[in-house]
């Protein structure tokens, strides 16, 4: 699922974003369908960009907390928890169309105020405030 | 010309200018949307997104992103 500034663009946020933060659990099957959709696009460790491409096994992919990756396309950040709420499996979400009529399941906008103002760096701050406006007007 | 009367806002339009309707409750809490507004935040921004739909929305990331990294 689509969580960080990308769901926050869905939801309306104006604050644009360089990377692409994803959570899943990491699952064997999951993190494998994962890096099958991104070796077209040459994946490597951000904090190993001396490596070259990603070449660890799956099972080993699995057992790291958070894997963070950059492609020919950008950075993608996937997470298997978020903080404050808890583990992938746990987030509420939606689901929108957002590119070439596909739908992709969004952190649900509550969900996403509560992570922004939970990390609470400046950056996420705006996006909070922004989402916390966007919430007021749907509202009313 | 004919000069229509005002009307209410209907509930479309109601989520579309959330920004008069914090004006509406002038003695409650502070909306976030006002809040938005004294923070800082150009509401426009978020005005204009709200008429878009979510692919729309993500078209225009990528097309700023694309005139960025071509400059």
């Amino acid at each position: 699922m689509i969580i960080g500034g990308v769901a926050a663009i869905a939801h309306g946020a104006a604050t644009t974003t360089s990377d692409l933060d994803v959570a899943a659990p990491f699952t064997p099957d999951n993190v494998e369908r994962l890096m099958t959709a991104l070796r077209p696009y040459h994946p490597r460790h951000v904090t190993r960009p001396d490596l070259g491409e990603i070449a660890d096994s799956i099972e080993r992919l699995c057992e790291y907390r958070l894997l963070l990756i950059d492609t020919d396309l950008g950075r993608v950040d996937v997470l298997r928890e978020v903080q404050p709420i808890g583990p992938a499996e746990s987030l509420a979400t939606v689901e929108l169309e957002l590119v070439d009529g596909r739908r992709f399941r969004v952190l649900s906008l509550d969900q996403l105020i509560e992570v922004k103002s939970f990390v609470g760096r400046p950056k996420d701050r705006i996006v909070e405030m922004e989402l916390r406006a966007i919430r007021d007007g749907r509202r009313r | 010309m004919r000069l229509e009367t005002p009307r209410p806002l209907d509930g479309n339009a109601r989520a579309r200018y959330p920004e008069v309707m914090a004006r509406d409750d002038p003695h409650g809490e502070p909306s976030a949307w006002q809040a938005a507004i004294d923070f800082g935040i150009d509401v426009t921004l978020l005005e204009a997104n709200l008429e878009r739909t979510p692919a729309e929305r993500l078209r225009e990331l990528v097309s700023i992103r694309r005139r960025k990294y071509a400059s």
